[in-house]
């Protein structure tokens, strides 16, 4: 089989710089970043969290400091630990990855030790999610996502484009009526919500591409070396977190992901790390209120 | 713990390899086992079920109905935030909800003032008639009974105004169920409902 050489991409310095970074030196203060924005649930948590964070960030010595990693997982697990029930899956991700993080800096080889764990916690986050999936049995008829573009107000730019006649009018009506069945739930009482054949399909679409997607990111990452999913685990990781939280926009969950995805990539594959990057860069633009917009500009 | 096409790690480095990974597959077995013997939602917990079920914590809906010293049975709107409880106890409810935490809701809130309040759900109810004058639902009716809320320290209570106090107190946590052939949203119990005396209270 020939491959065939593609030519090196010249990178600014700055950006060449960050690829000639030890490349757990770059995941690590990436990771402190990701923490600082994302980790925090409540304040006790986030002014230790906030200091210890920004000294990595600040100071190599802290960066590479075990005694400052084990300061943010102690941190984490501790608050975490106390609202079990009530945080958010990717804060546990969070708390992992540092500990992760804290092993590595100690360890032999650091970069060896980030791609393994970073591997495994992405492939074992799918495995999961796709065995919720298909316990809870909501997800191959598209019942629970047809839920979710007639109630929920983020999707609902999405859903009033996806939903043909249904328009955006008809979904705020949607949220009244389960509002209401909400202050008056009574045995029997069963409220129709407005909805279209075309959702509905949209719907059902959009499950089987979550299933397809999910369950195939789920195997890329822990198939054997050499495997034909294996070889296109980073495509469908950015696939994945460029669609998926365009719609959802969970930030702290996608940057997790990036930057594990970051984590595990050889260090050889410089163009692939590199797109890391720059996705952990795209995915604030989830920020944006692009439904708003969506619908200021009567696009629904 | 070897990754494919890593060479197998020793000592340390193995340990370092392991434990997250490790850890991560207990807490979602132990999620996966109370997510099905008790009323946590797969959303929460740790076991990535997040998006996977309808079941999900805003489903989750509190009623309480009470009644006052004088005998009139109100409906009673209370603020799962810290004006009355601790702030885990409302989240606590909307993920995991136990008739021994409606217990303890309930005793907080029997120990209440209560002020006359404006259902939320009346202006719902008005809001949606107004574009949909022709809807005909029988869960659009108000609710005729009186609506009290928990006084909070910031209300003044100026002269005509009626305070309450309850006697007797029923709490429930109800679920909204999504029927994909209907397409439409229905109300089923799933915690009580707990009932809270003021004499059991005063007793204890």
């Amino acid at each position: 089989m020939t491959t065939l050489a593609l030519p090196r991409i010249a990178l600014p310095d700055p950006v060449a710089g960050l690829l000639e970074m030890p490349v757990e030196r770059l995941v690590l203060r990436l990771s402190a970043l990701v923490i600082l924005l994302h980790g925090g649930t409540d304040w006790r948590l986030e002014v230790p969290l906030n200091i210890l964070c920004a000294a990595a960030l600040l100071h190599t010595g802290f960066l590479m400091s075990r005694w400052v990693w084990l300061g943010i997982v102690a941190m984490l697990s501790l608050i975490h630990a106390t609202n079990w029930s009530s945080i958010d899956n990717h804060k546990y991700l969070i708390t992992y990855w540092a500990l992760a993080c804290s092993l590595a800096v100690g360890a032999e080889d650091p970069a060896r030790v980030l791609r393994v764990n970073a591997r495994w916690l992405i492939g074992l986050c799918f495995v999961l999610a796709m065995v919720w999936k298909f316990v809870a049995g909501e997800y191959l008829d598209g019942s629970f996502l047809h839920s979710v573009f007639l109630t929920d107000r983020r999707v609902q730019a999405a859903a009033a484009v996806m939903g043909a006649e249904l328009t955006e009018r008809h979904l705020m009506d949607n949220r009244a009526l389960y509002g209401l069945l909400s202050a008056h739930p009574a045995v029997g009482h069963s409220i129709p919500l407005f909805a279209t054949a075309a959702l509905r399909a949209a719907a059902r679409m959009s499950s089987w591409w979550t299933l397809l997607i999910e369950g195939a990111i789920a195997l890329a990452f822990v198939a054997p070396a050499g495997a034909w999913l294996y070889r296109r685990r980073d495509a469908l990781l950015m696939l994945f977190v460029g669609t998926t939280y365009v719609l959802l926009p969970v930030v702290g969950f996608a940057c997790i992901l990036a930057l594990m995805g970051l984590a595990q990539c050889e260090p050889e594959r410089r163009r692939t790390r590199l797109a890391y990057i720059g996705l952990l860069a795209v995915i604030q633009l989830t920020l944006i209120p692009w439904g708003r917009y969506v619908s200021a500009f009567g696009l629904t | 713990m070897k990754m494919p096409g890593e060479r197998r790690a020793v000592g340390p480095d193995r340990v370092a390899c392991l434990a997250a990974p490790v850890i991560m597959c207990l807490v979602a077995a132990g999620q996966f086992y109370m997510a099905h013997t008790s009323t946590l939602t797969p959303w929460k917990g740790g076991g990535f079920g997040m998006f996977s079920s309808s079941d999900h914590p805003g489903a989750r809906v509190l009623t309480s109905e009470g009644v006052t010293t004088e005998g009139e049975v109100v409906r009673v709107t209370l603020p799962l935030d810290r004006s009355v409880f601790p702030r885990s106890v409302g989240r606590h409810l909307k993920m995991m909800p136990t008739e021994r935490l409606l217990e303890r809701i309930g005793r907080r809130a029997i120990a209440c003032e209560y002020l006359d309040s404006r259902e939320q759900s009346e202006r719902l109810i008005e809001e949606f008639r107004r574009r949909n004058p022709d809807a005909e639902l029988a869960e659009l009716q108000p609710d005729p009974r009186r609506s009290v809320r928990v006084r909070n320290p910031l209300d003044e209570v100026t002269e005509g105004m009626k305070t309450y106090r309850l006697r007797e107190l029923h709490l429930q946590v109800w679920r909204l169920r999504f029927n994909a052939q209907e397409v439409s949203v229905a109300s089923e119990p799933m915690v009580g409902p707990v009932t809270i005396r003021l004499e059991q209270e005063a007793g204890s």
